[in-house]
């Protein structure tokens, strides 16, 4: 009994005119086809055995069949934006402290002190409270300003470390002061690798993967600094901070591109059934 | 349907979430059947009823910041047994209500069968954060023709199931934008700090949860709601000024000290149609109190319809206090906001919940009308204690469930042989 795929044919006729919009929407007739099965298939196993009820049900979760796909069309358009956006915002991170660093570096040359070494942790954390209240809406996360708590958390804890960082500095001259900007931004940076996990969020993995080797990172400079570990193998922490990013990676990869069991032998179907309408 | 897996916990389920400490937070229903049901069309019609409400197969996930449901998976065994011929059917069917569900299970609502000499016995226990008892009788009714269509016709039930917002801000969607401003307002903490309760024992390991149950007979019933027609009083009326009058005879209550018990009211009074509203709970509770005992049982039922007037008249009865948990919930944690509201709040040590009346027409099965029932709400702990209020077929039946041992229950049997003798006593001063 198959009948509720029908639905998915006739609540989408209106597009099959569209050729701009085929390729996509034969490929959400295919997955739905396919979720509709895996429904069914799950119904039964909780012990539903009435072929009209499942019928039913399967047909009254999928009645708003045409929104659905012009919500879809929507969010893909979207994604395409945001991640646009997301690499503009990388490539101006990347210039902006490109430029920073000149200046540093020229000011140290030309000045022969190091000094100023404070200008660049503090341009960092400039741009970034620049970029987040300033930028204008559509370059922010999901088009909202709002910012999620635990990047506020973030920016006060930077900020705390680099008012702290600079009174050992200059007012004590205290050597390697710079381990207590490290041991911070270690912890802002393993914050941003796990909160979002905890409090559900949507890009959780993103901020993983970016955020463990740059853990890795601050903290093979804390150990270095502090003397703990030797410059030579402490390197290897970044290598270990790397590869768990990668291993995180994979892992919701894999669990969000698993296709389902039906979805295959349908495109293996269908990839049939193309070879022989072409003999 | 985009696929749901995460659903909003709702004010009312964060509340009965805190009431963890008070109650199981589980209702019962048993309705017993002159004839045998169909196990197969049950199964069917249950799995049906919980697809199409998810909150009954998700599973509450505590989280710091914003609890919130999640779906799980489950198979009929977790949601249905039967149990054929049992030695005691009083016992199985005690044994089964008692049970309880954590808000962590997978499901949130369990059914059981018990077939005995030709009858089937329907016993349902359900998680109160997701429906209380108003919303669970709909349910049922909406599940009893559910599952006569299917046998009867064929018909699947799922057109059956509403659909809608649990939000508790529906109880003010049918009220003028006046009242709605006034009452969304109504800041003011209206808890129950009455001290008067039961004389239960010490808590102890080996309490147990158990049922009192009294039947009030159709006749003595019908009594009852004659008399209480006589002096302008409602069944309500009747039932806390009796609870009451007998409370002075369990405890070493002097005659003069005042008595408050807490009636729940069903807040779809204020909601014209429920029709396109989601099963969830909508129940408050008001203050009823009587200065002191009457020097009879009707001075006493007299107390306590002036005390229930004075509610009545309130344009807003029931809405009080509803702003202030919002606000609580909605500026901090949920972790805090528990914590800063069981500061504030104080649980009833005496409540009663009159639910009302069964219908047999609408809980008929493939016109088989169950010929007897009862519906109550959840264990309480000790000190606190509710009574429930059910009839069918004319018949009242008065529940207690509560954790104890069997000093407490003789406490409560012996309570409601008090509440009977008054009732007799005021059908014949009346």
């Amino acid at each position: 009994m198959k009948d509720y795929t029908e639905i998915v044919d006739v609540g989408l006729a209106e597009f099959e005119n569209d050729i701009s919009l085929l390729p996509a929407l034969n490929k959400f007739k295919l997955e739905k086809k396919a979720a509709m099965r895996d429904r069914e298939t799950l119904l039964r196993r909780r012990g539903l055995s009435d072929d009209h009820i499942i019928q039913d049900l399967i047909v009254s979760e999928n009645m708003d069949i045409k929104n659905e796909f012009l919500s879809k069309i929507k969010r893909d358009e979207k994604n395409k934006a945001e991640r646009r956006a997301m690499i503009a915002k990388v490539l101006l991170a990347v210039i902006y402290f490109m430029i920073v660093g000149m200046i540093f570096f020229l000011d140290e040359y030309i000045n022969e002190d190091f000094e100023h070494s404070w200008l660049i942790p503090v341009a960092g954390i400039l741009f970034f409270v620049i970029f987040l209240f300033l930028m204008p809406n559509r370059f922010h996360y999901g088009g909202r300003r709002f910012v999620p708590v635990h990047y506020a958390l973030m920016i006060s804890t930077a900020l705390v470390a680099v008012f702290v960082w600079l009174i050992f500095e200059i007012v004590f001259r205290m050597e390697y002061s710079i381990i207590i900007m490290t041991i911070a931004l270690s912890i802002i940076a393993f914050f941003d690798a796990v909160v979002p996990w905890i409090m559900n969020y949507r890009h959780a993995v993103a901020h993983t993967v970016i955020s463990l080797p740059l853990c890795g990172a601050f903290v093979y400079l804390t150990v270095g600094f502090a003397g703990l570990v030797p410059w030579r193998i402490g390197w290897l922490i970044i290598i270990a901070a790397i590869a768990l990013a990668i291993g995180v990676f994979l892992i919701a990869y894999n669990r969000k591109y698993r296709v389902s069991k039906h979805v295959r032998e349908v495109r293996a179907y269908e990839l049939l059934d193309t070879k022989e309408e072409a003999k | 349907m985009a696929k749901r897996d995460k659903h909003s916990a709702e004010l009312w389920d964060k509340m009965h979430y805190m009431f963890r400490d008070y109650n199981d937070r589980m209702v019962h229903v048993v309705l017993t059947y002159d004839y045998l049901i169909d196990s197969e069309a049950l199964k069917n019609t249950i799995i049906c009823f919980i697809e199409r409400i998810p909150i009954l197969h998700s599973s509450f996930v505590f989280n710091a910041s914003d609890p919130y449901w999640e779906e799980k998976d489950y198979t009929i065994e977790d949601v249905f047994e039967i149990i054929d011929e049992p030695d005691d059917l009083e016992e199985a069917t005690e044994s089964f209500i008692m049970q309880y569900l954590p808000p962590q299970s997978n499901v949130q609502i369990k059914f059981a069968l018990i077939n005995k000499d030709g009858r089937s016995t329907l016993c349902i226990i359900e998680n109160h954060m997701c429906m209380d008892g108003g919303d669970l009788k709909s349910f049922l009714a909406s599940f009893c023709e559910g599952y006569t269509n299917l046998v009867d016709e064929g018909r699947s039930p799922v057109g059956l199931v509403r659909q809608g917002s649990r939000s508790f801000e529906k109880v003010y969607s049918d009220l003028t934008p006046t009242e709605k401003r006034m009452a969304k307002r109504l800041y003011k903490n209206v808890s129950n700090r009455d001290k008067h309760g039961f004389p239960f024992s010490p808590d102890s390991p080996a309490d147990k949860s158990f049922i009192v149950k009294r039947k009030i007979s159709k006749e003595r019933f019908a009594d009852l709601y004659a008399a209480a027609k006589k002096i302008d009083a409602t069944v309500n009326d009747v039932l806390v000024g009796t609870f009451l009058h007998s409370l002075y005879d369990v405890t070493d209550f002097d005659k003069s000290e005042e008595i408050v018990v807490s009636c729940a009211i069903d807040l779809r009074r204020y909601i014209n149609d429920v029709s396109d509203l989601g099963y969830t709970n909508h129940t408050a509770y008001m203050p009823c109190s009587i200065p002191g005992r009457g020097r009879d049982i009707k001075e006493s039922i007299e107390f306590a319809r002036i005390s229930a007037r004075k509610n009545k008249d309130d344009r807003y009865m029931g809405l009080y206090g509803l702003p202030l948990l919002k606000l609580a919930y909605n500026i901090m944690p949920y972790l805090a906001s528990e914590n800063i509201i069981k500061i504030g709040y104080s649980n009833p040590l005496l409540s009663i919940s009159n639910i009302g009346v069964l219908n047999t027409e609408k809980l008929s099965l493939c016109g088989n009308a169950p010929v007897d029932g009862f519906m109550t709400g959840a264990v309480k702990y000790k000190p606190f204690a509710l009574m429930s209020a059910t009839s069918l077929n004319g018949e009242m039946t008065l529940c207690i469930c509560e954790r104890g041992d069997a000093s407490d229950r003789k406490l409560i049997e012996i309570f409601f042989d008090c509440m009977e003798k008054y009732f007799d006593e005021f059908i014949k001063l009346c």
